[in-house]
């Protein structure tokens, strides 16, 4: 039987509202959303026209010149976040050999910024097929890539162990934490920098979701516009930003006194094989998701203290995830505190499920559940209790957190408060 | 990881696919490799004037695909169309239809390395070119990383566990053994993995120069030579294999008797960062190692390693010196039929698994191909024709650029 | 004269493109087999109504729709209304036969008319031919270009046409009537267009233009016709 643990002792974020976990948690706890009109490009001829923006610099992020040449903005968050995230564990300190040092880095889109703004150059904005290969920008298959961002996150922890970007959608920030548990689990690192970046806000990405018209239009007031489960919700709000956890082997940290935020304990994935986008409003699939993971964390539903809920503000979505929760959790569904910070940094896709997760661990550690903002007409259809408005102090032991995302992905993650190792609180 | 096998016994390949240049299926391509046919040509799908590469590895000359409903073809990229039709190859070889799995036992887990590129570059074209509006509704599932695994578990009701591992090259084989994982923690009673790429659209052609690891050549004879002393780079190419693992005794209870191999161990590490110490070869040996100790096997059990083969003398040195490391000098013969047919990125370990498998069935170690003379300072064992030896256990070797090590060994069932 | 100002072939090739249905099963399938039985999902759906959107400059509301011939009953329930038209004649002194003959001779129109700098016949079909038309540059090197189809129907002596390409406009159909009158055959141009919201111009403004050009054209056209048919009624003699 494996008895390897993987825990959390460290947190780093770049986030809409502020770079930080401190900045972070200060905004969560707030009810404040982030989200505004887009000044990274022109976006007057889009129907969305608002996002969830990071006010992010990279020289006082202390990236270098060199640094910010060569990588993308997702790039970026992830570096920074995986600093922040090592220091605040100290478990690069600990003598932990490099090849017991690992990744695992979610992204949706990858280098999108770079390879779409690249794409212009060498296509003379659009107007040929055949591009112009003579001069390209030098670090242009880094962008083609993903792998890339893996790969500065590993150059700046030093890692050596197994390094991997997890990119299945917007479930990708969770299952890159599950795949880090897992590499802690099989025993083929002891430290991971698990977690997941995205910097989404291009004129593709925009127009893409435009498209489909997924995203909301309410261009005229964007703090109101992420409203999950709100009767006036229009759809979701664009996001950017970075999460990462360090976790450990758990006796390790134990032994070498971490600081233990949470416990990995349990995971599951699951899919619908039924729509790229769509979802069928009854989330078995979800549902199974979740009793699997709570069964790998030994645990009942009645034991889940706090529901982080996907809630990226479609109609399709809260119903499909609301579903969900009643049908796994059961009644307990109608006593436990759900809540979506989409509401408040918005939806940035591969990045947002390690954003949850640090959130989740952040819930644990201070025993308070961040709201959904802008949840002023709770929809009569759904019937839980969402947190409106306001953050709530609550015992917070075991958190499950969900995402959903095209192709049908569903993926439950269960934290848990750490089991008497010292430095909780 | 821990347990390489459970109480349902060692996690087995039943199913195999390929599509490839010069060769699609499974066998054809198998005979194509043994052969030592040469699948690399011209660049067709575009004028690659002013381009620094001329010559690839296209899996038709034309970019139609035959056998994709075109209501599937109008969402999806060239990539995921070459995975849905490996796909169908190998659950028809596997004989593994949704009835008979429980209702979340199927699972799907691919590598990707580039995405949706052709699709990707027509639609930013079209909002650059046009406007937003004209993006289309199907930009939002085509391009990103995971299409392929989410249609094919759509097309075949997979409903278990669905991942996408990115690393490159060696993802491909990262994606094998997430689904072995998958397996003996009973997380899916059956995977299709694997991965595929189509990497030569215009603009990810052009991407992919800035790697400095593309041949120049234009004699596709010549183009492409891994461990031989003229090496100048690898040939891109386009297509893949998917693959169906599950326990042998699931297999068995299909009526499986004979399964093409059992995916026996994996390791995957990370180069030190670029200028913190000499590149060096470490890390490649600790994941040939660490593989190799998942497997429970030693050195002298391989009977034959399918190399990463990257061809840039820097690259082949490191190979090379890892391999004199772990199995002495010209100690295990050594194959890289990729030199025929291009470097296929995520879809590029997964066949070089689907070749191994084959060469343990009909034990026959298949060739490099004739173009090649391998370096002697190498000290390398190279195979470059046909070789009939007997063959149990076969190690896959992957690498992925910026620094990714994968290792893979499989081993034939007795 | 009541063509649809968006033909339901036009509409159905637009539907083949965005949502990738073959051919063959647009064209055995009634009107009322539901988007749904044709395997076309709601991406589908709102890549042909985007597709229609920029096209036509119309703006479609589907929820409830069930059938693609619905959403072609839509566009063009906004389109029609929305026509001007404008009805242009000459009479030309020559036979039947040779202004039937002249005048729908697409490919020689640069020697007929005076605003076409080439034509090109991309696709003949039938009594259907598609051409791409290109204007004479403009002062500042623009070239107006566009891809039209006509069926003619000689028996009925008329011809239907209309812009596959609409560019600036929202839709342009034409239909030409010939009929025999004192003094020679009677050409009959009645157009009926509405232009985009983003064009350079207003309808009422391409309604002035035409009457001018028609006018312009027809003129021409009836001398050139009229001159071959002195020419070839010389020879004759």
């Amino acid at each position: 039987m494996n008895t390897r643990r993987a825990v959390v002792t460290g947190i780093g974020v770049v986030a809409p509202g502020g770079v930080g976990t401190k900045a972070f948690w200060e905004l969560l706890t707030s009810g404040r959303s982030a989200t505004r009109a887009i000044s990274q490009f022109d976006a007057s001829g889009y129907r969305s026209r608002i996002a969830a923006e990071c006010d992010f610099d990279p020289d006082g992020s202390g990236l270098s010149g060199e640094e910010t040449g060569r990588m993308d903005r997702a790039a970026q968050f992830a570096v920074v976040a995986a600093r922040e995230a090592l220091a605040d564990s100290g478990a690069g300190d600990v003598g932990v050999p490099p090849h017991r040092i690992g990744v695992s880095l979610g992204s949706a889109v990858g280098a999108t910024v770079t390879l779409e703004q690249q794409y212009t150059r060498v296509s003379d904005a659009g107007s040929r097929w055949v591009v112009d290969a003579a001069d390209p920008y030098p670090h242009l298959y880094r962008a083609l890539v993903p792998s890339g961002l893996a790969a500065e996150v590993a150059w700046t922890s030093g890692a050596q162990g197994p390094v991997r970007v997890v990119s299945t959608g917007c479930t990708s920030g969770l299952d890159a934490v599950a795949l880090g548990a897992q590499f802690i689990e099989d025993g083929s690192a002891d430290i991971v920098v698990a977690g997941a970046t995205e910097a989404p806000i291009s004129p593709i990405t925009v127009a893409c979701f435009d498209a489909i018209k997924a995203t909301s239009a309410n261009n005229d007031d964007p703090g109101h516009a992420s409203r999950p489960f709100d009767r006036d919700r229009d759809g979701f709000v664009l996001g950017e930003g970075a999460a990462a956890l360090i976790l450990e082997e758990a006796g390790a940290a134990r032994r070498r006194g971490a600081r233990v935020y949470c416990e990995v304990a349990g995971y599951a994935q699951r899919s619908n094989a039924f729509h790229m986008t769509g979802l069928r409003p009854d989330g078995v699939e979800m549902a199974e998701a979740i009793r699997v993971a709570l069964d790998r964390a030994r645990l009942a539903p009645e034991s889940v203290d706090y529901v982080n809920a996907h809630g990226s503000g479609t109609r399709q979505n809260d119903r499909h995830e609301t579903a969900a929760f009643k049908s796994s959790l059961g009644e307990h569904a109608h006593r436990v505190p759900v809540s979506s910070i989409k509401s408040m940094v918005g939806h940035s896709l591969g990045a947002i499920g390690a954003l949850e997760l640090a959130a989740c661990a952040l819930a644990i550690d201070t025993d308070t559940v961040p709201p959904t903002a802008n949840l002023h007409t709770p929809d009569p259809e759904l019937g839980l209790d969402y947190v409106p408005l306001t953050a709530r102090e609550h015992r917070t032991d075991t958190v499950l957190s969900v995402g959903s995302g095209f192709g049908g992905f569903q993926t439950a993650v269960v934290l848990t408060a750490p089991r008497g190792e010292p430095g909780h609180g | 990881m821990g347990d390489t096998t459970t109480a349902r016994g060692p996690v087995v390949v039943t199913g195999l696919s390929a599509i490839a240049p010069g060769g699609s299926g499974a066998e054809e391509f198998w005979r194509l490799v043994l052969d030592g046919g040469c699948g690399l040509g011209p660049v067709t799908h575009f004028g690659t004037d002013g381009f620094p590469v001329h010559v690839a590895g296209e899996v038709h000359a034309d970019g139609t695909l035959p056998g994709i409903d075109p209501r599937l073809a109008v969402q999806t990229d060239r990539w995921t169309q070459f995975a849905l039709l490996a796909g169908e190859e190998a659950l028809a070889d596997a004989r593994v239809g949704p009835e008979g799995t429980a209702p979340y036992g199927l699972g799907v887990i691919t590598a990707s390395s580039s995405g949706g590129n052709a699709f990707g570059q027509r639609e930013i074209q079209a909002l650059w070119s046009k406007g937003p509006r004209h993006v289309g509704p199907y930009q939002s599932i085509a391009w990103f990383y995971a299409a392929t695994t989410g249609q094919l578990s759509i097309r075949h009701g997979m409903r278990g566990p669905c991942h996408v591992a990115v690393a490159e090259q060696a993802g491909g084989l990262d994606a094998i053994a997430q689904a072995r994982r998958a397996v003996v923690t009973g997380d899916a009673e059956v995977v299709l993995t694997g991965g595929t790429e189509a990497p030569l659209s215009p603009y990810a052609l052009a991407c992919q120069t800035t790697s400095g690891r593309l041949s120049a050549g234009t004699d596709p004879e010549r183009a492409y030579t891994p461990f031989d002393a003229g090496a100048a780079g690898h040939v891109p190419g386009e297509g893949g294999a998917l693959l169906v693992v599950e326990s042998r005794d699931a297999a068995r209870r299909r009526g499986v008797d004979r399964p093409y191999g059992e995916i026996a161990g994996h390791a995957a590490t990370f180069d030190p960062a670029p200028g913190a110490g000499p590149a060096g070869h470490d890390s490649l040996r600790r994941a040939v190692e660490l593989a190799l100790a998942d497997a429970r096997v030693d050195a002298s059990d391989i009977d034959m390693v399918f190399a990463d083969a990257a061809a840039t003398p820097e690259l082949d040195r490191a190979e090379a010196a890892c391999l004199a490391e772990v199995f002495g000098a010209g100690g295990v013969p050594v194959t890289a039929p990729k030199a025929r047919y291009g470097r296929l990125y995520a879809g590029g370990a997964p066949l070089d698994v689907v070749t191994a498998l084959l060469a343990l069935r009909d034990q026959v170690i298949p060739p490099t191909g004739p173009h090649v003379r391998a370096d002697p300072a190498l000290g390398i064992d190279l195979v470059t024709r046909p070789r009939e030896t007997p063959l149990h256990t076969a190690l896959v070797i992957a690498r992925g650029y910026g620094g990714f090590n994968s290792a893979l060994v499989v081993r034939g069932l007795t | 004269m009541t063509d649809d100002p968006l033909t339901y072939e036009d509409f159905l090739a637009i539907v083949q493109r965005c949502t990738g249905v073959p051919a063959d099963v647009l064209g055995t399938e009634g009107p009322d087999t539901t988007i749904e039985d044709m395997g076309v999902d709601s991406l589908g759906l709102l890549g042909v109504v985007t597709e229609v959107e920029n096209r036509y400059d119309v703006r479609l509301e589907t929820e409830g729709v069930t059938c693609f011939s619905e959403i072609h009953a839509l566009i063009n329930e906004q389109l029609a209304p929305a026509a001007a038209r404008t009805e242009n004649s000459v009479v030309i002194d020559a036979p039947l036969r040779l202004v039937w003959d002249m005048t729908n001779d697409v490919a020689k129109w640069p020697g007929l008319f005076t605003e076409y700098a080439s034509a090109e016949i991309l696709h003949r079909s039938g009594d259907t031919v598609r051409f791409r038309l290109s204007l004479h540059p403009e002062p500042d090197g623009k070239v107006w270009s566009w891809v039209s189809e006509r069926v003619a129907d000689r028996s009925a002596l008329t011809v239907r046409a209309h812009r596959v390409e609409p560019g600036p406009f929202a839709f342009m159909n034409i239909r030409w009537y010939y009929r025999q009158v004192d003094g020679g055959v009677e050409m009959r141009w009645v157009q009926e267009f509405h232009m985009r919201r983003d064009a350079p111009i207003d309808d009422a403004g391409m309604t002035e233009r035409i009457n001018t050009n028609s006018a312009a054209q027809l003129a021409v056209i009836k001398e050139r016709v009229e001159a071959e048919a002195r020419s070839a009624a010389a020879v004759t003699r």
